[in-house]
């Protein structure tokens, strides 16, 4: 079966200093952490800089040695420009347009994505004195490129970079210049409109979005564009004026909003519900240095406590609907070193010395890393039950590993499709053997009491008698069906037993494990310990 | 120093070797590279033992590769090491063992004058430079075949293509036999550079032919990506084998150790626009009227004008001794190729004097329009200005000889603000 589609969302803002490159290279991190291939392509030609977000995972962090967009285009407008007139098939276009981008594709070296999870990136050009990006750049005639049939190529290229990936996220030019009309109006699906809290901002924006969606509705396709308006750089110093500058962001750009935040097109709609997520507050301490916050923020900053991590996840849940998505866990020492990369000065290589150590191995930290990457997976495939851990890794964690992760393995298990599955089953078994056995019990008993009278003894041993059917039963079922293919990997024996005992008191449907007790924690993980 | 991706890629073979030998790399190392020299360490010791004890020797080559004496050196001593070592009567060698040629440049980086391979030195040409394709996987199949194409510079890091190669060049260095002890010492310091030898008298016997090396057929120039140089110069050269319509010579670019007539600052000079052009993505032709200094300048500027028509990249580069000269005849004659407006391009000249660096006031003063840039003397600044001049003549040529295709799009613009809301 062929890959479904991807899509292609464009990040743009009217006015630089938004923060869109940021923004743009977090989602990108949310999501290859969520086991997607993502490509993201730095398409602001005049000043390019999304590789500075990027810097630790790149071979070539300053792109001194690596070609990029606009060698891509100059490659494809000589392969327009030599193109024989009889031999301009379809085919030979996608071919030129897909090894164009090819050969500047390069991989994050980030090795920690769960399977499946990726970044290429592709910059916008070799930088550095001696290689004329400048010229490159400015000398590359967009209308000429067009007149050659460049829309064409462009059109090739879209097909085939949404084959390749799941997300092609682009980094826009700001402005309404030619690269930003491509950026913004021909190629993506979406575009997610970074602006501040002043007029010229917000009217940009506008403006931009009106057009974008004039010339969609006119264009040939007819595709279908989504616009996300993205409220970044929020100062709450100034409390009054900021309440009325958002009031006027808000009511501008209320007819752009997704159709199910959007009152016009959904009268049940709440737009708050959607700019509570899609609000990016000013955090001085990530001014500095280009750094993405699942590096800059601990994990443990995530959810409802108020961080760039935390924004930025709600950012990501409210443009691909998906409440699950989080950054993920990151070991100290690899948090620690990766900052000492994105610092200006110069870094703290004891501290980062001493994390690691600290850190107890690089057997354990691979294992961990391990971890971590399959609970991201395990989240964020709705608790796919093929993301549990396995019977090792079960037995490696430890306690205060569990606690240090927050996250309950009991409840993993309890929240799993499969276990769902397994447990109906179960329930099922249940009523059907219940009933006869509850029957022979009833009728034991009533003989009993009938017989001997009413002697407390006699009560008692029916008790026992009782319980010891009952376990006996559990004892069965479990047995059976900890055989049977259906458990989940990874569960064992005395869980399904318990799992058995509890199985008409579960829950109605999967829940976020993030609700889960510290209490539920320390009581099932008590019994495991690494070996 | 090795570059990123060089450095890279190497430390990634050793990885993959080593995992797959059950080696753990903290403690020991399976290769030797420059960089790994130490400051404090005696350099032509570390490479000695590297070329003496390491099974494999790999050579990443660039057409900068052969004209290293070091790297001849290296290559040389290690060949030593192959006990059916000969050399071919087109003086290629032959029974080499052990030794990897891996190209890292694009296929175009070792062509001159569009003929491919033509960079690459005799004594290579029946080293195999890809790795073999049984055909039995796509993803590798297309693995080679960028590999093939771009070179191994444009593959690191590039998924999937970066890992069928990687285990690709492990298995072959994984696969190959140990190599006999090597007769007598291998000293990097004394080995002679393996591009500049007499192979022949050196191994003393000649080897079984493999018949010639087949001769490539030269490219032709294309719109925007192609530049065509026509010199004007008095200095000696070797005129290229091959006919060719859009010149009425080409100019050869001398092998390492190939006996030739050119003079040498010539021949550094067509190698920085070589360097220059293919890092720009561009084929280089280098071309020369006949007389290169023709008597009227009609006969040039007909061969410059269809070529700037077509789209094709197209400079003159001019001797000093030629222009800004004394104002004598060949002055002149040059002065009106570079008023022409039938052709587009720059004008370059290449700074041996002070004549040269007065050259801006001389256009300014003379009121010629076109581009004339100054080349300066360090080939490193003089590629650097090369590029620069190239990207702008391409632009000029993008911008001057695209006629719009029929029904071709427009770019979209998007709106600004109109007028400001209350």
């Amino acid at each position: 079966m062929p890959p479904e589609p991807g899509r292609i969302y464009t990040f743009y803002s009217y006015k630089g200093g938004t923060g869109r490159s940021m923004v743009l290279a977090n989602f990108a991190w949310i999501m290859a952490a969520s086991g997607k291939r993502v490509l993201a392509i730095d398409w602001d030609l005049e000043a390019p800089g999304l590789h500075r977000y990027f810097r630790p995972f790149l071979t070539d962090p300053d792109l001194f040695e690596t070609d990029g967009l606009i060698d891509a285009f100059w490659s494809l407008a000589a392969s327009l420009a030599n193109k024989h007139p009889d031999k301009s098939g379809a085919a030979a276009l996608d071919d030129d347009a897909e090894s164009a981008i090819d050969d500047t594709k390069r991989r994050l070296t980030w090795k920690y994505f769960p399977k499946g999870g990726s970044i290429d990136f592709v910059g916008a050009g070799r930088q550095g004195a001696p290689y004329n990006y400048n010229e490159r750049a400015n000398t590359f005639d967009w209308k000429r490129f067009y007149d050659l049939g460049g829309a064409e190529k462009l059109t090739a290229m879209k097909t085939q970079l949404k084959m390749g990936y799941d997300w092609v996220l682009i980094d826009s030019r700001t402005g309404v210049s030619d690269t930003a009309g491509i950026c913004t109006m021909q190629l993506p699906d979406a575009v997610v409109a970074c602006f501040t809290l002043n007029r010229q901002s917000i009217e940009g924006v506008r403006a931009v979005l009106s057009s974008i969606r004039a010339y969609r509705s006119k264009s040939v396709d007819g595709s279908k564009i989504e616009f996300f308006p993205l409220a970044t750089r929020i100062e709450n110093a100034e409390r009054d004026r900021l309440e009325i500058a958002r009031k006027y962001a808000r009511e501008s750009l209320l007819e752009f909003l997704p159709a199910k935040f959007s009152p016009t097109k959904n009268p049940a709609a709440n737009p708050r519900e959607y700019w509570d997520k899609m609000e990016l507050a000013y955090r001085p301490a990530y001014a500095f240095e280009e750094i993405l916050a699942a590096f800059g923020d601990a994990t443990g900053a995530s959810g409802a406590a108020d961080t760039m991590l935390s924004q930025v996840e709600a950012m990501a849940q409210c443009i691909t609907d998906d409440d699950s998505l989080r950054m993920p866990d990151i070991l100290e020492a690899d948090r620690a070193g990766v900052l000492a990369t994105y610092a200006l000065g110069p870094s703290d290589g004891l501290k980062i010395k001493q994390v690691r150590e600290a850190d107890g191995g690089a057997g354990d930290t691979d294992f961990l890393r391990g971890v971590l990457a399959k609970e991201q997976l395990w989240r964020n495939s709705k608790f796919f039950w093929r993301n549990l851990l396995s019977r090792r890794e079960l037995d490696l964690i430890t306690d205060e590993d569990r606690l240090s992760f927050g996250r309950n393995m009991a409840y993993y298990y309890a929240n799993s499709a499969r276990l769902y599955r397994f447990l109906n089953s179960i329930f099922y078994a249940s009523v059907i053997l219940l009933f006869p056995l509850s029957l022979i019990i009833i009728i034991t008993l009533a003989s009993m009491l009938e017989s001997a009278g009413k002697s407390a003894a006699l009560v008692l041993l029916t008790m026992l008698i009782l319980l010891g059917l009952l376990i006996i039963f559990v004892l069965v079922g479990s047995a059976i069906m900890y055989r049977s293919g259906n458990r989940p990997e990874g569960m064992r024996r005395g869980d399904v037993f318990l799992l058995l005992l509890l199985a008409p008191f579960r829950t109605s449907e999967p829940h976020d494990y993030e609700a889960a007790e510290q209490r539920d924690l320390r009581h099932t993980a008590s019994s495991r310990k690494r070996t | 120093m090795p570059g990123k991706y060089l450095s890279c890629f190497f430390k990634d073979l050793e990885s993959k070797l080593a995992q797959w030998a059950g080696i753990n790399l903290s403690d020991t190392k399976l290769g030797t590279i420059d960089s790994r020299v130490d400051h404090s360490h005696d350099w032509d010791t570390e490479l000695s033992r590297g070329l003496s004890e390491n099974r494999a020797f790999l050579a990443i080559i660039t057409p900068l590769y052969f004209k290293r004496p070091n790297c001849g050196k290296e290559l040389a001593a290690f060949v030593q090491r192959s006990p059916g070592l000969g050399i071919d009567p087109n003086g290629a060698l032959i029974g080499v063992q052990n030794l990897m040629v891996l190209r890292w440049l694009p296929e175009d980086a070792y062509a001159a004058n569009g003929v491919r391979n033509s960079l690459i030195p005799p004594i290579l040409r029946r080293i195999e430079d890809t790795p073999a394709d049984d055909g039995g996987d796509d993803e590798r199949s297309r693995a080679i075949e960028r590999y093939r194409k771009k070179g191994m510079e444009k593959c690191v890091t590039v998924e999937p293509h970066y890992g069928e190669l990687l285990d690709l060049f492990a298995a072959c260095i994984r696969d190959m036999q140990v190599l006999p002890p090597p007769n007598g010492r291998i000293d990097f310091a004394t080995a002679p550079d393996a591009f500049r030898s007499d192979w022949i008298n050196y191994i003393g016997a000649v080897g079984a032919s493999g018949g010639p090396v087949p001769q490539e057929a030269p490219a032709t120039p294309q719109k925007l990506s192609s530049i065509v140089a026509f010199y004007v110069t008095r200095r000696p050269f070797t005129t290229a084998p091959i006919a060719v319509n859009f010149a009425d010579r080409l100019i050869a670019e001398p092998l390492p150790g190939a006996s030739t007539s050119i003079d040498d600052g010539l021949a550094a000079l067509l190698a920085d626009v070589r360097v220059a052009g293919v890092a720009e993505t561009l084929t280089v032709f280098h071309a020369a009227a006949d007389p290169v200094l023709p008597a009227s300048p009609d006969s040039l500027v007909k061969r410059l004008e269809p070529l700037s028509s077509k789209g094709i990249v197209t400079t003159l580069i001019i001797d000093p001794d030629i222009w800004p000269g004394l104002r004598g005849a060949g002055d002149a004659t040059v002065e009106q190729i570079l008023r022409s407006l039938d052709w587009t391009g720059p004008a370059l000249v290449p700074a041996v004097d002070d004549r040269v660096t007065e050259l801006e006031k001389l256009v300014a003063a003379r009121g010629l329009r076109r581009q004339v840039a100054v080349l300066p003397q360090p080939s490193e600044e003089r590629v650097a200005k090369l590029r620069s001049a190239f990207v702008g003549a391409r632009g000029g040529a993008l911008r001057a000889s695209v006629k719009p295709a029929p029904g071709a799009e427009r770019v979209p613009l998007p709106s600004g603000v109109a007028r400001e809301r209350g």
